[in-house]
């Protein structure tokens, strides 16, 4: 089959503004954006610059906006999108050219929160152990990639730049739950705020995102009546 | 904030959901000046009647049907929203969605009919 693809295209050391640039491409009802992407570097313009680095949804670099949502490109595939594909950076994010954003900010937001063990209790000789029940509760929020799929989707993000957002919440969600963690004093300080839990209007723009089906309101909620409950 | 992306970002029922939770909001608002002007008139009786006489007007008793699809909208994705932080609902967010906007178009149905009939 035969696919339209359009990108927004933007250069900011030769363009004043960004300008979409439609190619046809041949594609496999299997192939993945990714490889669009990759004919369209290889076989008609060199210029085009993505990033993508595992290309198998595991490193979370090629997040961008297909067809009006974001999405990994190495994890949809065309015949889930049809023969018109729209291709855009992550929305709100400082351009760097074409597809590469800067995610500066995503990462602020992201140390923000403390995204690291807090234990101060000596080192066990061995691991620090962990029920398996323990371990349920965290399982699927330890599966984030840090895509920033979810956090440049929230009209929250939109509204206010500085928006902890959807990714920190689930990171400081993934560690206060964490049974081996003793820094949820420290780390709901920084989340029970206006620019941090408050903030979560549970739009679900986030879980319609995740390119790993985490249901961040979920425990973005979980944390918020966490919050609440240990102020008494 | 980029209004544009509001309507330009694809629309799923949990953003649908909070945009038409803002936008009845913020006529519930509008409406409460409406409301708190009118009843400034309660302290004198004449002045009162006219006033009511005047919301008898066809203008604002189709207004009265949007007030009524605004409370009902408002309230009920209220309480979706209550289930979703209070009881970790999530994921039944758009099955809540689907059938609470169906329990509202039936009472806004029911409550708009004895309106309507008037102007046939």
């Amino acid at each position: 089959m035969q696919v339209t693809v359009k990108i927004k295209r933007f250069n900011p050391e030769t363009d004043e503004a960004p300008h979409w640039e439609t190619y046809h491409v041949p594609a496999d009802p299997m192939d993945r954006v990714l490889d669009l992407l990759n004919y369209i570097k290889w076989h008609i313009d060199g210029t085009l610059t993505y990033r993508r680095s595992c290309a198998h949804g595991v490193c979370g670099s090629d997040a961008m906006r297909i067809n009006g949502e974001n999405k990994l490109a190495c994890s949809v595939l065309v015949k889930d999108l049809g023969p018109e594909i729209t291709i855009e950076p992550l929305p709100v994010l400082p351009v760097i050219k074409d597809l590469v954003v800067d995610m500066t900010s995503f990462f602020r937001k992201y140390e923000a929160v403390k995204p690291w063990l807090i234990n101060d209790d000596p080192p066990p000789e061995r691991e620090r152990l962990q029920s398996p029940r323990d371990h349920a509760l965290i399982e699927e929020a330890t599966k984030c990639i840090l895509c920033g799929a979810c956090t440049q989707s929230c009209p929250s993000t939109w509204a206010d730049p500085d928006y902890l957002g959807p990714a920190a919440l689930l990171k400081a969600y993934r560690f206060v739950f964490d049974s081996r963690d003793q820094g949820t004093e420290e780390r709901l300080r920084i989340v029970d705020s206006n620019q941090g839990l408050w903030k979560c209007y549970t739009i679900f723009n986030c879980v319609e995102a995740c390119p790993k089906e985490i249901d961040v309101t979920r425990w973005i909620s979980a944390l918020k009546r966490r919050a609440v409950t240990a102020r008494y | 904030m980029k209004w544009d992306l509001l309507f330009r970002y694809r629309m799923r029922p949990g953003m649908l959901a909070w945009l038409l939770h803002r936008i009845s909001g913020l006529a519930l608002v509008g409406y409460i000046v409406i409301h708190v002007y009118g009843l400034r008139a309660l302290t004198d009786r004449e002045q009162f009647n006219a006033l009511i006489a005047g919301y008898h007007h066809p203008v604002f008793r189709i207004l009265e049907i949007f007030l009524l699809a605004a409370v009902t909208y408002h309230a009920l994705n209220g309480l979706r929203i209550v289930l979703i932080d209070f009881l970790g609902w999530s994921p039944k967010q758009k099955r809540l969605f689907w059938t609470l906007s169906g329990a509202a178009v039936l009472i806004i149905g029911l409550g708009a009919y004895p309106i309507l009939r008037m102007f046939l």
